[in-house]
Formats: C-alpha cells, structure tokens, sequence
C-alpha cells in the first residue's frame, strides 16, 4: 500500500511522549512515526505497557502535561495537532478525530442517561438543539443496532450490558462523523461471542461512515480480522510495520515472530516443529525509566548480538512497504 | 420511589425515640435536684418533698418516660421551670434566628466550600490547591468564637462595615436582616466550609481520575462542563452526606455564634437554661435539633436518588 502524501489523513512523524516521575524521566513513547490514509484501518500492536495506548492518546492530545510532555508533530488533514491551541483541540475531539475505550463497564458516566452523552457531542459540535440531538441520538443507537434505541436512549449506563455500552460508545464517537476513529483496545474487556459483533459493527460502520481507524491492540486476532496494514511496537518504539499478510506471513523482527508465536491456534501450529504449548517470549519489557541503549528488545532476543546491545537498528525498509527495526532482519528474511 | 419515601419518614421514629430516651435519661442521671433548686436555699426537706411530688419525679422512671413522651406526641414539651412559659412558646419566640443563621450558613458554605474544593482537585499541588488546604486545617484549628470576635472586631468596629452585634427580623426588611446575619453565618461557617472543602477535593481527585472524564475530553467537552457536571454530578453524594453530618457541628456552632454576636435565638436559650437547670427547656431545646439533624440526613438520603440513578430502594 504506497499512498502520496496527499491522501495522509494523520501522519505522525517522531513522536515522542515522556512522563518526568519521582524516579527518572518515563520514555512511555520513544520516537514513533507512522500514517494513516484516509478511510484506511491500521492496527497498532504490542504487548501491555509499550506504548500504544500513549501513542493514541498523545493524538488527541489527551495526556496532561506536566508530567507528560509530548514532541514530534501529529499532521492530522494539513494542521500538526501539537501546535494548536486547546480551545482548537476540543473542537477536533470528538468531532473530527473520537476515540473509544477498551472500559465500556466504566467509560460512560454512570450518573448521566446514554441519551444525555450521545446529545452533549452533537450540541457540542453539530450545533444541534435538543430536538433534534435526540433524535439524531436515536438514530445512532440504532446504527449500532441497539434494539428499542428510543427506550434505550433514557436509560443509565448501569441498565446496559457490557456490549451495548461498547455499542454506546461507538454511537456516540462516530455521532459527528469524524475522519478518524482511534479504538483503544475496543473489544479486549467483552466476551468472545460479543467482541465479534463488536468487529462486524466497527466494520460495517467504517464503510457507512468513511472514517479511517487507527485500532489499538495486543490481539492480533482483532489485528487479523480487521486492519490491512499493521504497526508493531516494544518499549515505545516501532519495531516493525507492513501489509498485514506480508507480516503475518513473513514476520521479520524477531519481537513479531514472538507475538505470533504466543498466538494460540486452534488445530494446525505454526511450523512443523512447533512445541505444543503455547511459546512465550523470556524475559520482561525493559525499564523505560532508563535511555536504552541498542535494540529495546536485545536482553528477550534469542538472536542478538553485540551490535544489539550497543547500536539501536534504524527502521529500514527490508521490502517494499515492509521496514523493520532489526541488525538481523535481511539475514533472517533470507533464511526464511 | 414514595413507599421508599414512607419507609425512610416511618424509620426516623425509632430513631427519635430513642433520642427522646437518651435526652429523658440523661437528665434523670444528671447531677442536681431541679425540685431542690425550684424550692430554693430556705426549703425544707418537706418542701422538696412537695414540689417533687408536685412535678411528678417521685414517680418511677418508666412511668415519667411515658409520661413524657405521651406529651411530646401533642406537641407539649412541659413548662419552664424558671419563667413558667410552655417550652415550645419560649422555642418559638426564639427559633427564628436561629433558623436563619443556620440556612443562611449552608447556603453560604455550600456555595462557597464546593466550587473551592472543585478548583482544588482540578488544580491538584498547585497553590490554589495548597491556598484551599491551608484554609482547611486554619478553618478546623480556630474556633468559631476566636473568627466571631477577629470578625466582629476587623469588619464591624475596625471598618465599620456591618453591624456588631444584633439580630433584625426578617419582617424589617432583608438587606438589614442580612446585614446583621452574614459574619455570624461566616464565623459558623468556616469550620464547615473547610470540612465540605476538603471532602469535595478529596472526592473529585478520585472522580476525575475515572474513565469517563478521560471519554468526557475525547468527547471534546470544556473544563466547565467536564467539572461541574460530568464528575461533580458523581461526587454529588460523599459530598451531600458531608454537608448533612456538618449540620451537627453547625448546631453546636450555633450556640457559642449566638453568644459572640448577641442574637436572641434557640443557642441563647439552651446556655440560659442550662445554667439555670431548666430541664424542660433543655429537653425540648435537644430534642428540637436532633429532630432537624435526623430530618436533614433524611432529606439528603432521598437526594441521593436524584444525584446517582444507581441507587434504588
């Protein structure tokens, strides 16, 4: 997938989020640069604590600073999203870019009816009276296949199931129709039966709607099923990113093939010496409290060596659209 | 909802039952013989005699108690001992003050202790945070008559902006009324703003650390909107519990204000009968703020139902 320049809807060039802490500077994000075409879905991946959710709320400008400080530029249609002001934020929040949480248990608010929060959105940014907010409200609910949306829309958080409140959370992020729906872990906390209507909704509402959508997951399951171009991530650095079939097929930072190797597959295994039990990657993520110095993911690599340890891989292109942050990665993609 | 209403209104009965018990009790156990001071120094021993039985109080204790409460039910709480007036004719001369420094102080307290513990949580370490804190531990340390008298003695002697001392009815017109009233309610209230204070910051610092305030930002909602409605909404019922338990400190407040500022209310009598030993005065006296304090809570418990949806009975 070669896009131009032009058709980049988000570009998000070195970007760089660190939390000042009692104990040392936190690299939380450490340098990531990738874009989104309009209209297109690109998962971002990597396991819990490498950066991705920070990565998605540094977009919307959403971590508070201080402690957090964030550098780079986020290009979103034209404008870096890092110069504007916070009055000009809000104004994109919700209305040109929205997000959804992977806590639908507790990202509505609990006191105020699901009716009054998808209308708060659409006054907000549509300049819509309450009239026609509700029953632009309705309507919505309705898109998500909420069933009796207009009993549903006076109803309180606490009288849905979790699905529905992922459901509510949808409608309301897509009520205004942006151009970017960040999801953040959109299915992790539902059960498996629920988070597959929630995939088959997010799809179906992304060719109606047109937005592009940047998910956010540790599932590559999810990644599998929905995104065509796929971003990898440790320790807050892009490892590796490609077409979703070229990675699955040919993963070659050796972090990737360890993700895919904890994967469980049902029936046939990876390759044909593959253990039986499920493979794990050894060791834990480095401490971000401190510069790395060399590849992040040296000290958990079964194949790194001295070069590893003391020179960080830049991201190069080891095939067209496939760049990889790794020493390794020509000589493993031969070998492969 | 109104059969939840019925039950909590049927509830408070025990409670003030039992109020009425302890108020009865403890003046029973109380040291001093109200027969013997009624009498006087010169009384005989027959003398005493004869009041006590006059007043009933050789009688046994069961049999006073539901004496006492069969007259509490029509409303009688007996007769002063010192002025020989129905107590609640001198209550009633004397309630209007009182009431009036007393709403005026929530008001006062609550528009002022929320707003301030809001900003705080939102400015969390900042020095309008640490300005609200230090406020806080001033307002829990002075007592409320060393603020009446720096009160009394800057605002009104120094500068001679408002009234010493002194209370105008409400009848007389509102701006007089309020004229004398607001440094007494600040003297009662800043013990209460600071406790309403510091509850609100403390509550909202969790509040704002929800999930949905982060889904509120995305939303692109202001910070108004975000604080005042989105989490105070949520904080809405530590905080009302708070302000309904303060009540308590307002009445014991309440008594020593009316004495700095010289305002003839219920705080005035319950000192004067106090030292006077009128037991049916400080009977009816106690059992009139415990049945406000029990009513308030009450009040406060049914609010909670408008604040949080969750709540059901």
């Amino acid at each position: 997938m070669t896009t131009s320049m032009a058709d980049r809807l988000l570009e998000v060039e070195d970007l760089r989020t660190h939390f000042r802490t009692p104990d040392g500077v936190v690299r939380a994000v450490d340098g990531v640069s990738f874009h989104i075409a309009a209209g297109e879905t690109l998962a971002v991946v990597g396991e819990s604590g490498c950066g991705k959710s920070v990565t998605s709320m540094s977009i919307l400008r959403l971590i508070p600073e201080p402690p957090g400080k964030v550098t780079g530029r986020i290009m979103f249609r034209g404008r870096d999203l890092l110069s504007l002001s916070e009055r000009e934020m809000r104004q994109i929040r919700g209305n040109e870019i929205s997000m959804i949480f992977q806590e639908p248990m507790t990202s509505l608010n609990p006191v105020l009816t699901v009716g009054r929060q998808i209308r708060e959105t659409l006054k907000l940014h549509q300049g819509l009276d309450d009239r026609a907010a509700e029953a632009r409200a309705i309507e919505m609910l309705d898109l998500v296949h909420i069933p009796e949306a207009r009993r549903r829309v006076k109803e309180y958080p606490h009288q849905l199931s979790g699905g529905m409140r992922q459901r509510v959370m949808i409608a309301m992020a897509l009520a205004c129709n942006p151009k970017l729906l960040i999801a953040d872990e959109p299915t992790t906390a539902l059960d498996v039966t629920i988070q597959a209507q929630i995939l088959d909704l997010m799809r179906e509402l992304k060719a109606k709607v047109g937005a592009a959508i940047l998910l956010i997951t540790h599932d590559l399951g999810v990644v599998a099923e929905m995104a065509k171009r796929i971003v990898v991530m440790y320790a807050g650095r892009k490892v590796e990113e490609a077409r979703a079939n070229d990675l699955f097929r040919t993963p070659r930072h050796p972090y990737t093939r360890g993700l895919l190797g904890a994967v469980p597959k049902l029936g046939s295994s990876l390759a044909s010496d593959a253990p039986s039990r499920l493979a794990e990657i050894p060791g834990i993520v480095p401490n971000l409290k401190k510069p790395i110095i060399g590849c992040a993911f040296a000290s958990r690599c079964t194949e790194a060596t001295e070069l590893c340890r003391k020179v960080a891989p830049p991201i190069e292109a080891k095939a067209p659209g496939h760049f990889v942050a790794c020493h390794h990665a020509a000589r493993e993609a031969v070998a492969a | 909802m109104l059969a939840y209403v019925v039950r909590r209104v049927l509830a408070t009965i025990p409670v003030m039952l039992v109020v009425a018990f302890v108020v009865f009790s403890m003046l029973m156990l109380a040291p001093g013989d109200p027969a013997a001071v009624i009498a006087g120094d010169q009384a005989t021993p027959q003398d005493v005699e004869r009041i006590r039985q006059a007043l009933g109080l050789d009688r046994p204790f069961f049999v006073q108690f539901a004496d006492f409460l069969w007259r509490l039910v029509h409303l009688d709480l007996g007769t002063s001992i010192f002025t020989n007036l129905p107590v609640t004719h001198m209550i009633a001369q004397r309630i209007e003050p009182t009431l009036a420094l007393m709403v005026l102080t929530i008001v006062l307290a609550v528009s002022v202790a929320v707003p301030l513990g809001v900003v705080a949580a939102w400015k969390a370490g900042s020095w309008i945070d640490r300005g609200v804190m230090l406020f806080a531990v001033f307002g829990f340390s002075v007592p409320v008559f060393v603020v009446g008298y720096l009160l009394a003695y800057f605002v009104a002697l120094e500068w001679e902006l408002l009234p010493v001392q002194g209370y105008t009815p409400l009848s007389q017109g509102f701006l007089p009324f309020l004229e004398n009233l607001i440094l007494p309610a600040i003297a009662l209230g800043t013990v209460y703003i600071a406790l309403i204070a510091r509850i609100t910051r403390a509550t909202m610092l969790e509040v704002l650390a929800q999930d949905y305030i982060r889904t509120a930002r995305a939303k692109g909602l202001g910070t108004r909107p975000i604080l005042f409605l989105h989490a105070l909404k949520n904080a809405a019922v530590p905080i009302s519990t708070v302000v309904g338990i303060g009540i308590a400190l307002l009445i014991g407040g309440a008594v020593v204000t009316e004495s700095v500022f010289a305002i003839p209310g219920l705080g005035r009598l319950t000192v004067d009968a106090i030292l006077r030993r009128d037991y049916p005065v400080i009977q009816g006296v106690v059992l009139l703020f415990s049945f406000v304090y029990v009513l308030i809570n009450l009040l406060i418990d049914l609010l909670y139902t408008l604040f949080d949806p969750r709540i059901r009975y």
